[in-house]
């Protein structure tokens, strides 16, 4: 008789047991999937780190910049209205152009992800902008931790959702620019991810350091292509 | 680990949730034919509700709020309030637990751990659990009170 009372606490038990492996299982090859992922941070943040000023990248470990905040510029203010306005990345060329309706904004070389972690083509939105943020990922050889990466602009759409970490960003670990060279992201010289972040919506509140899109503050279109 | 504790704990509690009272029903006996089916009615609406008020009203989800990864089986789409998961856990648990008490209670754990999980996978607001708990909560009162049981007993 105790054998039977013991028998369905056992089976549910097994069956706990069964599902939470499944699960250890779903996290590696989450893990997995991951790496594979481009620049994603977990500080929304916006401010600056003083606290680590380590960098490790491609297996290298170097000192961080103090502060790339050469000028805190105005945001310049366009002449065409913003609905106009979109940015073009063109992988082939690896150039950037900022485009005020038919007006060129700026042109600049860039570094997209590397032929096995290639930036996604298509049409984006800026969901987040982030004046520094500390970015981390990959694994072994390829893992890289980079705090206070400038002038960061998350862009998603239906296929690609904000969660997969793609944007544009200023980088201070290489200065390749032209050539693919990142995790996925568009990798920026710094005084043009400066000018990018102000020029583009959602704009900044006085006195932020980031700022999410939403209905009244919509972001700016990025158009990805060879 | 404690990811795939998360990921447990959204994705797959449930499921032991839902499969444990088959198994204390058919298998063990502790529990009746009636209580199992209420508990069973109980979760299939308050999963419908949920679906219902989701795809009338869709609302967004954290993850896709603030870029952080979900942590379940499978990436919801769809809205956010309420959370399915919660409303169809707790409507089991109370459903059982108007029943048989200390059974019930260990089941009420299950569903709190449902909830926790769901919002430590990025997939829910706390907000949207309380949401569920309500509603399932109603989903197991309704059942018990319109005493669904005796409506299928009649029938067949």
């Amino acid at each position: 008789m105790a054998k039977r009372k013991l028998f369905a606490p056992f089976l549910i038990l097994l069956l706990a047991a069964v599902l939470f492996a499944i699960s250890i299982l779903v996290g590696s090859a989450r893990k997995t999937a991951r790496t594979a992922m481009a620049c994603t941070t977990s500080d929304f943040s916006g401010n600056f780190e003083t606290t680590d000023s380590l960098a490790i990248f491609e297996g290298k470990r170097f000192g961080v910049p103090k502060d790339f905040a050469s000028s805190e510029t105005e945001p310049i203010l366009g002449v065409t209205a913003n609905g106009e306005r979109y940015i073009e990345v063109d992988l082939s060329e690896q150039k950037l152009r900022a485009w005020d309706g038919s007006n060129l904004f700026l042109e600049a070389p860039v570094s997209s992800g590397l032929p096995w972690w290639p930036t996604p083509q298509g049409e984006f939105r800026i969901w987040v902008k982030l004046r520094y943020t500390r970015m981390e990922g990959g694994e072994g050889r390829n893992y890289y931790n980079l705090p206070n990466v400038p002038y960061t602009m998350y862009f998603s759409n239906d296929q690609i959702p904000s969660w997969r970490g793609y944007g544009l960003h200023g980088a201070y670990w290489h200065n390749d620019f032209g050539r693919p060279k990142s995790h996925g992201c568009v990798n920026l010289p710094i005084p043009v991810a400066e000018q990018l972040y102000y020029w583009v919506t959602p704009s900044l509140p006085e006195g932020k350091n980031s700022v999410y899109a939403s209905d009244e503050n919509i972001g700016t279109r990025i158009i990805i292509h060879e | 680990m404690s990811e795939a504790l998360v990921t447990f704990l959204a994705s797959f509690l449930l499921w032991v949730m839902f499969l444990g009272v088959l198994v204390l029903w058919l298998i063990d006996g502790r529990i009746k034919k009636e209580v199992a089916l209420h508990a069973i009615f109980a979760l299939v609406l308050a999963w419908v509700l949920a679906e219902m008020i989701k795809n009338l009203f869709p609302t967004v989800r954290p993850f896709s709020e603030n870029g952080l990864t979900p942590l379940t089986l499978t990436v919801p789409i769809g809205g956010a309030f309420p959370s399915g998961h919660a409303a169809s856990a707790f409507a089991l648990a109370t459903s059982i637990f108007l029943h048989q008490k200390r059974l019930g209670f260990i089941f009420l754990l299950g569903a709190f751990g449902v909830g926790a999980g769901r919002v430590l996978s990025n997939v829910h607001f706390p907000l949207d659990i309380v949401g569920g708990v309500v509603l399932g909560v109603l989903s197991a009162y309704l059942v018990k009170r319109v005493h669904l049981f005796g409506l299928f007993k009649g029938k067949s």
